[in-house]
């Protein structure tokens, strides 16, 4: 089933309608019989955690409140309305209710930029801000970042859920210098259980914090991981440091297959002071000894990288691309 | 009599790739001096590489 992407069309507001063609109409299609819609709106004026939630113009304040009313498998919504202050997640927020959804209203930016923000605070230092352990869920319109500071590795989402689909998010760990000068530090973690989930149209990193350690902004840890697909996503780093990877298949990973559909990878490769640096070596890195494919498909482009791969990540993936030149910039089928 | 010794000074390594501290307060020194030369994003970084480093020595 396709929809119109983004609720602000959904108007007025019918419980779980998610903004299909007529579902304006009192007499129009919903998508389900059952779900409710609950609202966060920290900025409005009568926003009350203390609120049913279910009308708009009476919305809660928090996202964990609009999670708590959520009922498992029948589809509820949780609407978080965009504005200029953040939400802050003071415990990671764990995503557990089957079939629920989060929905961000706020304009279908590309992932970054996401207005809808969930953010962990340097104060708080949790880990990640979101952990999606439940399968059936959509998340739309949101920014989940990460302040964390303390002397720990950190990161934005967790997924150790299946059959999720993410559209128009943006998952930026490593927000502080502090987290980004750890090697064990991520933006996303795709967990044990991570399977068949589509990424469409997400921002996966961050290019204001540099990266001086050695680590990935989406990571495969061990477990499995079947055949998620990220398409039209970009992974963003800033970083000059060698051994830097914008996507690292951990030891004990085994995700089977993994594709990548007109996916952007761009390193920026830029010193602290704003001078020009050293290419970090390649975007991908594998260090699973389990058999497993990463499928290029469409067209990917890889920026501030030498190469795709390591020489332990190349075996494994396959691309319809043409052969790697490098005679015609780098951004365009760079060299292994 | 003692034989000299030449010894071949090491180039200083950053330790974080990229962060060099003389570089980062020249960086925010120059900020402070011409506000609004410096990108925000580069000075918010330094500052906290900066930091880092401090707290670190």
């Amino acid at each position: 089933m396709r929809y119109e992407r983004g609720l602000t069309r959904a108007f007025p507001f019918y419980p779980a309608q998610w903004g299909i063609y007529g579902s304006d109409s009192p007499l129009g299609l919903r998508t389900v019989s059952e779900g409710v819609t609950y609202y966060v709106h920290g900025e409005n004026p009568t926003a009350r955690d203390q609120n049913l939630g279910t009308d708009p113009n009476f919305p809660m304040s928090t996202p964990l409140a609009g999670y708590n009313r959520l009922t498992p498998g029948q589809n509820d919504t949780l609407v978080v309305v965009g504005q200029d202050t953040e939400y802050t997640i003071a415990a990671t927020l764990v995503w557990a209710k089957d079939f629920t959804h989060l929905i961000g209203v706020s304009p279908d930016l590309y992932g970054v930029g996401q207005r809808v923000r969930l953010t962990g605070q340097a104060a708080a230092d949790i880990t990640p801000v979101l952990s999606v352990t439940a399968k059936g869920c959509e998340f739309q319109n949101i920014q989940v970042f990460n302040h964390h500071d303390a002397a720990a590795d950190s990161g934005a989402l967790n997924v150790s859920g299946g059959r999720n689909r993410f559209e128009n998010c943006f998952f930026a760990g490593m927000g502080s210098v502090a987290a980004a000068a750890r090697a064990g530090s991520y933006s996303v973690l795709m967990a044990d259980g991570a399977e068949e989930n589509t990424f469409m149209r997400c921002s996966i990193g961050l290019q204001t914090i540099l990266r001086a350690a050695a680590n990935a902004e989406l990571r495969y840890g061990a477990g499995e991981q079947f055949r998620n697909k990220f398409i039209e996503c970009e992974f963003l780093s800033w970083s000059v440091t060698p051994g830097k990877f914008l996507v690292e298949f951990a030891a004990g990973a085994r995700p089977w297959v993994t594709q990548f559909e007109d996916c952007l990878f761009d390193n920026l490769p830029m010193t602290g002071a704003g001078i020009g640096g050293a290419l970090i070596t390649d975007a991908f890195e594998n260090l699973t000894p389990f058999f497993h494919q990463v499928v290029l498909r469409g067209k990917n482009q890889f920026v501030g990288c030498t190469g795709v791969g390591t020489a332990a990540a190349l075996p494994v993936i396959w691309s319809a691309e043409p052969a790697p030149v490098n005679t015609f910039g780098v951004s365009l089928n760079p060299v292994a | 009599m003692t034989e000299k010794v030449e010894t071949k000074k090491k180039p200083k390594v950053d330790k974080y790739p990229g962060v060099n501290e003389a570089e980062l307060k020249a960086l925010v020194k120059e900020a402070e001096k011409h506000p609004g030369t410096v990108p925000r994003d580069l000075l918010e970084n330094a500052k906290g590489y900066l930091d880092l480093l401090a707290k670190e020595k």
